[in-house]
């Protein structure tokens, strides 16, 4: 397939917007937004091909004479390099029930969600750990609310837990309005009213210390 | 529980602004077509949008652009198509029901995707009708007579879509009667609906894992936004409402929602849309935002 038609740009792009387009694309479908997504494979595949794509577009202007006329930034590109580091299930456990928890982590990794529910309802100890092994099984089958109050639970009961916080951010992310803002470019930094007097008055304090004045009245 | 899918307008172009009215005006004549003068009554924004997602997806092969001619309404360009979706041009008619008005663009050629549409739109209104008669709005059993011509045609038409509507309304319905307090739930069968909807769809199934998925919580988010919009009334009438059950507060649900949003959005961007792409784009990325909005906002300026 035409490499220049999966990025979605025209063949006489420069490298600048062409390295642009790469990179929104990289964003759109990076591992992280995908994260405990059934889509996971689907993103990864596309995400090959759009590095496939820059690479192949890289190398031809490289080694082509004539894609020298498109301006010499030719920096370091290469593709973006993403690290996934996954769910680390290496938590060792310590403590009561640590049997049943490690169990439950097991039947998650299996997909087996009821039956890690079922051995969850077993446990009388509700602590974070708990929490946030109920949090899985709710986001797992579809309980986004129930989710979302064991998770924060969990993470209120144990905030130094990176695993917790992490599962907890990554919910709290998706239910946000901004999580698809990867293109939002210049709606964030609109000037208004505020920041002009704001600017001002700065400016005013500012040439104040040196000895001179910008705004007479203050 | 219609009409939550919907362009966000302001930020949409005027020829794909004529190029949406031209696909609502063309369902609405492949209505009339197909199931009859009364079948209009049916139409809806969201299967608008259900044809001319399912007439755009891309299926394997790859699609060259023919030269030359391009539609006189929209100037969208025309194709050549292996598999009969080609895109359709739209051509000015006069709307049957504003004989007056000045003519419209509209979808011309026929399509499976419109067919689709058209009998998804009859099948639903008909058991939304039915469900409104079981919330005891029995005046609206007179409102199904004149359809039931057009909803066995529809049934006939398309067999597994019109069980699988069924039986997970039928669940709907079960959940109802239990009064299950957790919105998930409830949500859930409505969005099993939808995606068993696009599922059966005479899509050119590319990757059909991502378009069930886009079809889930697209459902999902009808269903909550729904939920939402009608709780107060729902209140009074004491009709069920997880909502309401559950004393969901506004963060909750805007939490429950722009998940589901988020989340049809990524199933969304897996899919390889060929024709009016910036008007599907601008109503799965910025419709459904700008729709849940209009509904927040109004209940903010009501208390």
């Amino acid at each position: 397939m035409n490499p220049y038609e999966v990025l979605g740009v025209s063949e006489t792009a420069t490298n600048e917007e062409i390295r642009a387009a790469y990179l929104k694309l990289v964003k759109k479908y990076h591992p992280d937004r995908y994260q405990d997504n059934p889509l996971k494979n689907l993103a990864d595949e596309k995400l090959k091909a759009i590095n496939q794509a820059y690479d192949t577009i890289v190398k031809q202007r490289a080694s082509g004479s004539s894609s020298s006329t498109y301006g010499g930034a030719s920096g370091s590109h290469g593709s973006y390099n993403y690290s996934y580091g996954g769910s680390s299930n290496s938590s060792s456990y310590s403590g009561q029930y640590a049997a049943e928890f490690q169990r439950v982590r097991q039947c998650l990794n299996n997909q087996s969600l009821r039956e890690a529910a079922a051995i969850l309802d077993g446990i009388p100890l509700h602590n974070a750990e708990w929490h946030y092994l109920y949090g899985i099984v709710y986001f797992r089958s579809g309980e986004y609310s129930f989710a979302y109050d064991h998770l924060s639970q969990a993470t209120s009961m144990d905030p130094s837990n990176v695993e917790y916080r992490q599962a907890f951010n990554m919910l709290n992310s998706r239910g946000s309005r901004t999580y698809h803002n990867y293109d939002a470019g210049n709606s964030n930094n609109v000037d208004t009213a505020c920041n002009v007097c704001g600017t001002l008055l700065c400016a005013d304090a500012c040439c104040e210390c040196m000895g001179g004045d910008l705004i007479r009245c203050c | 529980m219609f009409g939550y899918i919907t362009p966000n307008i302001p930020e949409l172009r005027v020829r794909d602004k004529t190029r949406y009215e031209a696909w609502y005006c063309g369902l609405c004549r492949c209505l009339g077509k197909r199931y009859g003068l009364v079948s209009r009554a049916c139409l809806s924004y969201d299967c608008a949008f259900l044809a001319m997602l399912i007439h755009s997806l891309k299926s394997c092969e790859i699609y060259g652009r023919d030269t030359g001619s391009e539609c006189a309404c929209c100037h969208e360009a025309s194709y050549h198509s292996i598999d009969g979706y080609a895109p359709l041009p739209c051509s000015p008619h006069a709307c049957q029901f504003k004989p007056f008005s000045r003519k419209r663009a509209m979808i011309d050629g026929e399509s499976p995707a419109l067919d689709f549409a058209a009998a998804v739109c009859v099948m639903l209104s008909m058991y939304k009708l039915s469900d409104d008669v079981e919330d005891g709005k029995p005046f609206h059993s007179v409102a199904k007579l004149p359809l039931y011509r057009a909803f066995f045609k529809a049934k006939r038409d398309y067999p597994t879509v019109a069980s699988s509507i069924a039986d997970n309304l039928a669940k709907l319905s079960a959940i109802e009667k239990k009064r299950i307090i957790s919105p998930d739930t409830a949500a859930d069968s409505f969005g099993v609906l939808l995606r068993d909807v696009l599922v059966a769809s005479p899509a050119p199934h590319g990757n059909a894992q991502a378009l069930s998925e886009l079809g889930y919580h697209l459902g999902r988010y009808i269903y909550l936004l729904d939920a939402w919009d009608d709780r107060q009334s729902d209140e009074k009438h004491r009709l069920y409402n997880p909502f309401v059950l559950s004393n969901t507060d506004r963060a909750s649900a805007e939490f429950l929602i722009s998940f589901s949003i988020n989340s049809a959005i990524s199933a969304y961007n897996l899919l390889e849309v060929r024709y009016d792409r910036e008007l599907i784009d601008n109503i799965v990325l910025q419709g459904c935002f700008a729709a849940a909005d209009r509904i927040f906002n109004k209940e903010g300026s009501a208390e």
